[in-house]
């Protein structure tokens, strides 16, 4: 039975309300308890759930996303699997009265609306099997239009990665696309102005174009946050100094530098933060499935920033090892294109120029960066009704985060957890 | 560790337990002085004696019981049948006395023992004794049916068996007694009910039973070469079953396949089908097959006998098309 979408009645004096968003998409199978529609009414947004698992069904001519429309409006339909929705029937009489018209004047009325029971089974599209089809509704994939690529012609698992991975691709590309022509323009080519000075071309030209124009934008499009807090950074140091006392008993010569230890503690904390692991495009927000960490190094051409690909899954003699050769790649003018592209979060250290806080530029399209501020050790209070104090080793950092992609409160948890991790390693060397 | 067959795994088992616990006496015929059939119970009428190494007449459904009357008053019986076929002439005793008997007494009379004998088809035995009858006395409550197959769980499982107080039916395949193995040291037992993952792999998994566990495994090894990585489960006992660990592969997998020497309808494979189609439906990528044995009564014939039996390339080629149906 077809129940009615209609658009619902948020408070006592409401009389009308805007869709926000179909959170469902048309054809799309809605589990019971599962939010299908934001609706906003008297300023805020209330998710609609579904009493029943049903497929969701849009009225073809119905109100778009972003129209108001009176309390009780019909908007669509909840039908059952293989079930039409209403004027899907409508439709139907219409298109055979218009394609068989010359029904003899004594034909019962009553043939023209004849259900054949079967008739939706033709249109049930490819066979899927039951795994696939969860996975294709876990990961949103429409897979009426995919075909089977094993012997039985059936839709298998596999083929739903596929598309889902093909789809991921083509997004990513889109994102990391560089960054669109007309809006760098917009911003940073200012009213044609007499040229006040002719400065020689400086090498590495290129580069500080790209910079600017980069920077200009992030910094013109982005919401920008800046979030800083002060960490104990004693275990990370002690860390360090035990592996560089390790290394340099076994003569190895790669170090992990602090960056790659947060590198590596920060893709870890964005595992457990995917919010943080996201992107702003003009179809919302995307979040990554990979967690790829850009450090920005200081080079003679000016900033650039090599990724470093998924170091919360590997080991910090791996990490420091790939990280020295992008370093070196970056600082001979040798790094290629692919090499500082598909970052998902950056990390920059000013440290060694006895930086604390500061207010880092978010590196587009990602949604955050931090910065990392200097070790120095400090008299800290350990136990304030004893007046125990010690010497440890400090650090600020800093976190910018582009509000648009997420909000304070979510941005400040993900710091809090950098901060624990830095504070006790062995919540993520244990991993 | 030590390396032992089935065979003697199996009986040190109830050689350590007779002399640990005076309660156990073996009953059966030729396993006297003569030591079994199979060598079940080789050197132990030296050491135990006639009493408690009792021979008897070809009469099953007399000595079957007269052991579950033992049982329920305080002795633990163990019956060797050799070829596992001649059970059948006890079934009444087996069914409606021994399973039933905790239930009938609300618990006040315990049953404490184990039928063993051979099952399989294998070596040109004929129908008389070629049975498999693990699905006939899995469909019976009351009763635990343990298929052991390798010589450290044959030992851990009969030890199980006989500190247990529940009737159990240890079902050995004929094919799998001369196999050695490694048999942990010391006084360790092994759970019913619970599978034993033989072999992991992501691509499809094959549950055998007896036999077919070695087999499958043998399979594996083939489409190891070709890429493709089976998972072989063990399930060691067919009641209780261990669905969870069945689940669970499939889950990772997609795919299932069971392989069984057995009959197919209504059968082993049968059950775990059922139970993974309704539990774990979401998590298959494919139908579910059962590769089975012809359901027909066995040939005397080698080349016959060998022909209606799942054989290692059939089952290799059967994993191999389902991972790519």
């Amino acid at each position: 039975m077809a129940v009615e979408i209609v658009m619902p009645k948020l408070g006592w004096t409401a009389e009308e309300a805007t869709i926000t968003e179909w959170t469902k998409k048309d054809g799309e199978l809605v589990q019971r308890g599962e939010v299908y529609l934001l609706v906003e009414g008297d300023k805020s947004v209330n998710e609609i759930e579904s009493f029943e698992t049903a497929i969701l069904r849009l009225l073809p001519d119905g109100p778009k996303v972003g129209e108001t429309v009176k309390i009780g409006t019909l908007l669509g339909y909840f039908v059952q699997p293989g079930e039409r929705a209403p004027f899907e029937a409508a439709q139907m009489m219409a298109t055979q009265a218009q394609s068989a018209p010359s029904v003899t004047a004594d034909a019962p009325s009553l043939s023209t609306v004849d259900p054949d029971p079967y008739a939706g089974r033709d249109k049930r599209g490819p066979k899927i099997s039951p795994r696939a089809l969860r996975v294709a509704n876990e990961l949103g994939v429409d897979w009426q239009k995919l075909t089977g690529s094993g012997t039985s012609g059936r839709i298998v698992e596999a083929d739903v990665q596929a598309a889902a991975a093909a789809a991921v691709a083509a997004k990513v590309a889109v994102v990391q696309a560089p960054p669109a022509q007309p809006v760098a323009a917009q911003v940073i080519a200012p009213a044609p102005a007499p040229p006040i000075a002719r400065a020689t071309p400086a090498a590495g030209n290129a580069t500080r174009k790209t910079i600017a124009q980069r920077m200009s934008q992030s910094a013109h499009t982005t919401a920008p946050v800046t979030l800083t807090t002060e960490v104990d950074a004693s275990e990370v140091f002690k860390l360090r100094e035990a592996i560089k006392g390790d290394a340099k008993r076994s003569g190895v010569s790669s170090v992990p530098s602090y960056n790659d230890i947060f590198a590596k503690l920060v893709a870890l904390a964005l595992q457990e933060h995917p919010a943080l692991n996201a992107s702003w495009t003009d179809e919302g927000v995307l979040q990554h499935a990979h967690t790829n960490i850009g450090m920005a190094v200081q080079t003679e051409r000016g900033l650039l920033v090599p990724v470093l690909r998924n170091p919360a899954a590997k080991s910090l003699t791996v990490i420091a090892t790939e990280a020295a050769q992008l370093v070196e790649r970056a600082r001979n003018g040798n790094i290629s294109g692919d090499e500082m592209r598909s970052g998902t979060f950056t990390i920059t250290n000013l440290g060694m120029y006895d930086v604390d806080g500061f207010t880092p530029i978010i590196n587009l399209p990602e949604c955050a960066i931090l910065g990392l501020g200097r070790m120095v050790a400090k008299v800290v209070v350990i136990d304030e009704a004893t007046e125990k104090t010690a010497i440890r080793k400090m650090m600020t950092l800093s976190l910018t985060f582009d509000h648009r992609v997420v909000d304070g409160a979510p941005a400040a948890q993900f710091l809090q957890r950098i901060k624990q991790f830095v504070e006790q390693p062995y919540l993520w060397l244990t991993r | 560790m030590k390396e032992l067959t089935y065979t003697v795994a199996a009986r040190e088992a109830l050689d350590e337990e007779m002399a640990r616990d005076p309660r156990i006496f073996v009953m059966g015929e030729g396993i006297g002085k003569r030591g079994g059939n199979f060598n079940t119970t080789l050197g132990l009428y030296e050491k135990y004696g006639p009493t408690r190494l009792c021979d008897t007449p070809i009469s099953e459904r007399g000595f079957v019981g007269l052991a579950v009357g033992a049982a329920m008053s305080g002795s633990i019986p163990v019956i060797d049948f050799m070829m596992v076929d001649f059970i059948l002439d006890a079934m009444g005793e087996i069914i409606n006395q021994m399973a039933k008997m905790q239930y009938m007494s609300s618990g006040r009379l315990r049953m404490p023992m184990v039928l063993r004998g051979c099952i399989g088809i294998g070596g040109a035995a004929a129908t008389h004794h070629s049975g498999s009858y693990y699905s006939i006395f899995s469909n019976i409550p009351g009763l635990r049916v343990i298929v052991p197959t390798t010589p450290a769980d044959v030992k851990g499982m009969f030890r199980t068996a006989l500190r247990g107080n529940d009737p159990v039916i240890m079902l050995e395949h004929k094919n799998l007694l001369s196999n050695k193995g490694p048999v942990p040291d010391g006084d360790y037992t092994t759970p019913f009910g619970q599978a034993r993952i033989a072999r992991a792999g992501k691509h499809v998994t094959a549950v055998g039973v007896a036999l077919t566990v070695q087999k499958c495994l043998q399979a594996a090894d083939q489409l190891a070469k070709q890429g493709i990585e089976v998972e072989v489960i063990d399930p060691r006992s067919t009641s209780p079953l261990d669905i969870a660990t069945i689940l669970q592969s499939v889950k990772k997998t997609g795919r299932l396949m069971i392989v069984d020497d057995a009959f197919e309808p209504c059968g082993f494979g049968a059950e775990v089908s059922a139970q993974v189609g309704t539990h774990g439906f979401d998590d298959l990528d494919a139908p579910i097959r059962r590769l089975s044995g012809a359901f027909a009564p066995t040939p005397y014939s080698p080349p016959l006998e060998n022909e209606i039996v799942p054989s290692v390339e059939r089952i290799a080629a059967a994993l191999g098309e389902l991972v790519k149906e």
